[in-house]
């Protein structure tokens, strides 16, 4: 899944409004993944001009 | 069973507060939903913007009229009033990509002698504007509802439904979605489909103090190329209406897989011909946005939900096509509810409305040509606008902007053809190819959301 680096985040939201399966989301103006929506398709990391999306190795 | 609304905005910009303000004014029932808990707060890129004070632009003219602090649009026959800060300025000046020569858009030593009446227009503060609709959406009976994410919306017989991740379901006559240029709601109602994708822009920023540029109280404006991609870059650099001292820095262009905007606004700040400006700078705080350029929406209308400001086009520039269509919008659906048309013919007004100023006035492939003496490379480009040392006049139209550049290099063909004849080849070969065709690189590189 894709984890959101909140230091470098901004929260301008552009991720949650290019994210295909609706998986992202502003809670408490922060942007929050939903890992049970994320399908690890990577966009959310293309998108961010501040790379802070990164993806996480699968455990296992 | 849920509050049933007149109507339901999506999306606490100028759009969609300017809409829930005038909605509320003429005493509709109406819940506004922003995603932010903060809904002023601005966390994307743009805080600071300017009035296209001597121009019109979307048929309207928006200027600032500083006796009363009001903002005022002459055309559509109303005005704002806005108390947060503002700041003049007097020239935009473009810097070539190696820092040593730059053209001067507006005079700025003449300009600033006379002071605001000099002025090519003024900064001010989104937040304030925001701010003060918000308080006037309030007073007139809106009921705000933050921290709504939207992620579904249908229609069940007569009624529209929003539905957010929070589980809340708001039921409404009307929607307006408000919700901004990559907004969600047009795609849930298939309507991008309709549209031609012209790529995405990003673009990172700083807003800083310590900053030391030639002109102040001008908009400093570098020009560069991304080394391998030989994309161009815009980089702008002009006071914050934020802070004392403070100046806004920014970095942005089209999207690639190469293409670190923060990097490259890193590099230009520690490492590039421009970071002489920097030297004592600190960041005070940071910025993005990503953005998909579309063509206009054909019909900014579907199943009783009208489509308002970026949502349906670019038309934000400054704010000024947002507030114009959130008004015309909210008008329109208080007609058809008097007229007791709950439906598209009760606000067929409005559609006439953005089908005259937007898709059939000017179109974001117009704004594309502009940039097209950039798309011949670094090179070229510097080579090119050296050759403008007149001072020109300035346009903050941003589909006239680039308009007296091109044509002073214009001027100048018989000198290319003399030093750079292979220059003057590519632009030449680059006139006879339509735009869309020369921008292929930029709109495979970007993320539609079809």
């Amino acid at each position: 899944m894709v984890r959101i680096n909140t230091d470098e985040c901004v929260s301008c939201g552009g991720c949650i409004d290019l994210c295909p399966t609706v998986a992202i989301r502003m809670v408490d103006d922060r942007v929050v993944i939903d890992p049970e929506k994320c399908t690890t398709c990577k966009i959310c990391v293309q998108v961010c001009p501040l790379n802070a999306p990164r993806v996480l190795e699968e455990a296992g | 069973m849920s509050d049933m609304y007149d109507v339901v905005i999506v999306g606490g910009g100028p759009g969609g507060l300017m809409a829930a303000k005038v909605a509320g004014e003429n005493g509709l029932k109406v819940a506004l939903l922003e995603r932010k808990e903060h809904v002023t707060a601005i966390q994307r890129s743009c805080q600071t913007m300017f009035a296209i004070e001597d121009e019109y632009y979307f048929g309207e003219r928006m200027y600032f009229n500083e006796q009363q602090k009001r903002l005022v649009f002459p055309v559509s026959g109303f005005s704002l009033p806005y108390t947060g800060p503002y700041l003049n300025f007097y020239a935009w000046h473009v810097y070539t990509p190696d820092g040593k020569h730059c053209i001067k858009l507006g005079d700025y030593e003449q300009n600033r002698a006379k002071g605001h009446k000099g002025r090519l227009s003024v900064f001010y503060s989104k937040q304030a504007l925001l701010e003060s609709l918000l308080k006037d959406a309030q007073e007139n009976g809106v009921s705000i509802f933050p921290g709504m994410n939207v992620v579904d919306w249908r229609r069940v017989g007569d009624v529209n439904e929003v539905i957010t991740a929070e589980g809340t379901h708001f039921r409404s006559t009307f929607t307006i979605a408000a919700d901004g240029i990559n907004s969600r709601l047009m795609k849930i109602l298939d309507l991008n489909k309709q549209r031609k994708f012209y790529g995405t822009l990003q673009g990172a920023g700083y807003y800083m103090t310590g900053v030391a540029v030639p002109h102040p109280e001008a908009i400093n404006y570098p020009i560069i190329f991304h080394k391998t991609t030989q994309y161009p870059v815009m980089i702008w650099v002009g006071r914050s209406p934020y802070g004392e001292d403070e100046y806004w820095i920014y970095a942005g262009g089209p999207s690639h897989p190469e293409i670190s905007y923060k990097d490259i606004l890193d590099q230009t700040v520690t490492d590039s011909p421009f970071s002489g400006w920097f030297t004592h700078a600190k960041v005070v705080k940071r910025h993005a946005h990503v953005n998909n350029i579309w063509s206009p929406t054909p019909t900014p209308f579907k199943d009783n939900v009208l489509i308002v400001g970026d949502a349906g086009w670019t038309v934000e520039a400054e704010c000024t096509g947002s507030m114009m269509s959130g008004l015309k919008a909210a008008h329109a659906i208080s007609e058809a509810l008097r007229e007791g048309k709950p439906n598209r013919a009760g606000v067929q007004k409005y559609i006439s409305w953005w089908q005259h100023h937007f898709p059939e006035s000017v179109d974001y492939k117009d704004f594309l040509t502009l940039l097209s003496s950039g798309l011949v490379g670094e090179d070229a480009a510097t080579y090119l606008y050296k050759l403008v040392t007149e001072i020109l006049p300035c346009s903050l139209n941003p589909y006239n902007l680039l308009n007296s550049i091109n044509g002073s290099i214009m001027q100048k063909l018989d000198r290319i053809q003399t030093e750079r004849p292979d220059i003057l080849a590519k632009l030449q070969s680059a006139a006879t190819v339509p735009i869309d065709v020369q921008m292929k690189g930029f709109i495979s590189t970007g993320y539609p959301n079809y």
